[in-house]
């Protein structure tokens, strides 16, 4: 296989039998690792700093296609902190949803698969007897490592600890069940010895929480009979009814039209002082970033580029695609000439390069850049970037 | 919703009319000649038949005239007994026609609609291990299999299974429905009856539970892959419940339409199966009026499945509308 073959995009059939070769070995084992059984020792883990609630640790998450290993999360690390905000931002198809489908562990499977990394989380549940009863309403810490729990424990913490907002309304609710079928379920589920009664009690009250104005109403219709707006409002109180520790937000606004965006943002940022909890935002609006988030983390090919507080990456973006990033957003002066855009494309996600993933667009790239791919580089205690101009020495910088 | 019924039905009367103008016409031009077979079978007794008793035959079943006229004619006399309620006189039995249909219709139906159930029982679980584990062993097996079954030609396997589970086997009797030597009555003969079934229904539960199993499968597939089987996910729920709940009671829709779809099929007899296992049953003699030209026979049956069939969509349509809120009928 010659490296000029392997640009050209085509594969022969050796080479296609071959990668089916590879990638049924590999899913096998992590299939299999997937629905094992284990006890619980196995995937306790330790926090690194205890004022966090969610630690991902050098994650990769592949999917194993046709064509080759896609590397989509490739090496991520990043914390989420107590009641704190992250934004996650970078263009489509750079591991945002990736990293967050990991967090939950809903890739799909066979060919999604976490490869290697760890995702820490610290969890607050109901003490278990052996069987994994909860028993009584007292509750323990523990840390575990979700990247390491078999899928048949996930439900310990997946929807109860941490739940999700999913990107596109219209279509994230069962058209055949009414809101109330939906939202009850998560109370019964996740609260032991609940009752209908209590659910439905628990669902009005989030329903309310999230500014629906007639929430018995609502709590009786079919998703159909809502607009975008209100079927998010009530995707946000089903993520809220089990009072989760991390809400994770993919691109929760993206499908909504501007005035439903605001209330929904005003709404969110709401929420997180009544919940007492942290939220993980994902998004490629700039804007609503610079809104609602404390640390931002930039993503570029399935890995974090740069990484600090929301006043770091507005105000002092060291790494030059957030540079870029900065410039290509349209500000009220800018008039009518055109809107800056980064040149290139973003590399083919099979057969990345081994250098900076960002050479080929980068306007400062130099010498060093040629070489391996740069180890993050701490520039103030909080802002983190991986450029090869900011290390010790270098004077571009 | 009372009013969208009565709408529906109204429309049907007017579809039933077209239905059996196009039947009737069809009918008379089709080269089958009752009266010349009868005539024929007679001479050949070594009787002669003269001319003047040919043409008092033909004027007398009603066939005398072949013209467009004549044939309108003939329609509109067929019309005008059925707004009776009678469907005339089956030329070969000698009775009448809904008689006719009554007495061969139990064989048929009770075939049909056992053989549709499990259909049904066992299409729906397999289309769903099928569309849960996709491209593994478990879906390839199952889909291989539904496939051969599928592609067999119901005669062929049918004579089949009648000759290795009757006739080399001995399990099963091969054909008819009771049996001649010994005279059964109350439960005895009720097991009569199932062992003489036994083999026809498995027969056509072999051949279509691929299609629905196939049906089951890509519906299962497409909501499997909706964001809100996401979310189920996403909310904490077990995969049994997100697969059994959430994604079955989309997968339903679809099937349970084409469940009252099926209505026609209960009643109209599977032709070949019964001409394999001779089995006295609708679908056997239907054949047998169309292969000897008993015109009120066919039209009364035609008719029958006709009417069926505009029951069938309505009901789907009804159906439709209560398995998805979305729908709304007006």
């Amino acid at each position: 296989m010659s490296e000029k073959k392997k640009n050209t995009g085509y594969l022969s059939g050796k080479e296609i039998r071959a990668i089916a070769k590879e990638n049924a070995k590999v899913m096998k084992r992590l299939e299999a690792y997937k629905y094992r059984k284990a006890e619980e020792s196995e995937f306790l883990s330790e926090m690194r700093d205890p004022d966090n609630i969610l630690e991902i640790d050098d994650l990769h998450t592949y999917f194993f296609t046709e064509q080759g290993v896609v590397k989509a999360v490739n090496g991520v690390s990043f914390d989420v902190p107590r009641n704190a905000t992250v934004g996650v931002v970078g263009e489509s198809g750079c591991g945002k949803s990736v990293t967050s489908m990991s967090v939950m562990r809903l890739l799909q499977g066979p060919q999604g698969q976490i490869y290697s990394g760890a995702i820490r989380f610290q969890s607050k549940d109901y003490k278990r007897d052996e069987k994994g009863k909860p028993i009584g309403t007292e509750t323990e810490d523990k840390v575990y490592d979700i990247a390491k729990m078999p899928i048949r424990e996930i439900y310990r913490i997946r929807g109860k600890q941490i739940a999700m907002i999913f990107q596109e309304p219209m279509t994230s609710l069962n058209p055949v069940f009414t809101i109330g079928q939906q939202l009850d379920e998560v109370t019964l589920i996740h609260t032991p010895d609940a009752t209908k009664e209590m659910a439905k009690a628990r669902s009005i009250e989030m329903l309310n929480l999230v500014g629906i104005a007639m929430p018995e109403r609502v709590y009786n219709a079919f998703p159909h009979e809502l607009s975008g707006g209100m079927r998010q409002r009530v995707m946000i109180s089903m993520a809220l009814a089990a009072n989760p520790r991390l809400i994770i937000a993919d691109e929760p606004t993206t499908a909504l039209d501007v005035t439903i965006q605001a209330q929904i943002l005003d709404l969110l940022r709401d929420l997180k002082t009544k919940i007492d909890g942290s939220i993980m935002l994902i998004t490629h609006d700039l804007g609503i970033i610079a809104e609602m988030a404390d640390y931002v983390v930039v993503m570029y090919a399935g890995r974090v580029i740069e990484k600090g507080t929301v006043d770091e990456i507005f105000h002092d973006p060291r790494h030059p695609y957030t540079i870029g990033l900065q410039k290509s957003k349209p500000t009220l002066d800018s008039g009518d000439e055109a809107l800056f855009n980064i040149p290139g494309n973003v590399p083919n996600p099979i057969n990345m390069p081994d250098h900076c993933y960002f050479k080929e667009r980068c306007d400062r790239a130099c010498e060093k850049c040629s070489g391996a791919y740069p180890e993050m580089i701490q520039v103030s205690p909080t802002h983190y970037v991986s450029c090869w101009l900011y290390e010790e020495g270098n004077e571009n910088g | 919703m009372l009013k969208y019924i009565v709408k529906r039905l109204a429309l049907a009367v007017v579809i039933l009319l077209g239905v059996s103008l196009i039947i009737y016409f069809l009918i008379r031009l089709m080269p089958v000649d009752f009266i010349q077979d009868k005539i024929n079978a007679i001479n050949q007794g070594g009787a002669t038949v003269t001319e003047e008793t040919v043409q008092a035959m033909y004027a007398m079943y009603g066939l005398g005239d072949n013209s467009f006229g004549g044939i309108l004619k003939g329609y509109f006399t067929w019309l005008g007994a059925l707004a009776r309620f009678d469907l005339g006189t089956s030329f070969v039995y000698g009775i009448p026609v809904s008689q006719v249909i009554v007495e061969h219709m139990g064989v048929s139906f009770a075939v049909a609609l056992i053989a549709t159930i499990f259909e049904f029982m066992l299409a729906i679980p397999l289309g769903i291990t099928a569309a849960t584990h996709q491209y593994s062993l478990r879906d390839y097996l199952v889909t291989v299999l539904v496939m051969i079954g599928i592609s067999l030609p119901s005669f062929f396997f049918g004579q089949m299974l009648k000759d290795v589970l009757a006739l080399k086997l001995g399990w099963f009797p091969p054909s008819g429905l009771v049996d001649a030597t010994a005279s059964y009555t109350g439960l005895a003969l009720l097991g009569d009856y199932v062992r003489h079934m036994f083999i026809p229904i498995l027969t056509i539960v072999i051949l279509s539970v691929g299609a629905r199993m196939r049906m089951t499968r890509t519906n299962m597939l497409e909501v499997l892959n909706s964001d809100y089987i996401r979310t189920a996910r996403a909310k904490g729920l077990k995969e049994s419940v997100v697969i059994n709940k959430h994604a079955f009671r989309n997968t339903l829709i679809p099937l349970v339409t084409s469940l009252a779809g099926l209505l026609p099929t209960l009643f109209s007899g599977a032709i070949i199966t019964e001409q394999v296992f001779d089995l006295p049953g609708i679908g056997n003699i239907a054949l047998d009026a169309m292969n000897r030209g008993d015109i009120p026979f066919i039209m009364g049956y035609n008719m029958f499945l006709a009417l069926l069939s505009v029951i069938g969509v309505l009901l789907a349509d009804l159906m439709y509308a209560v398995v998805d809120p979305r729908v709304k009928l007006e």
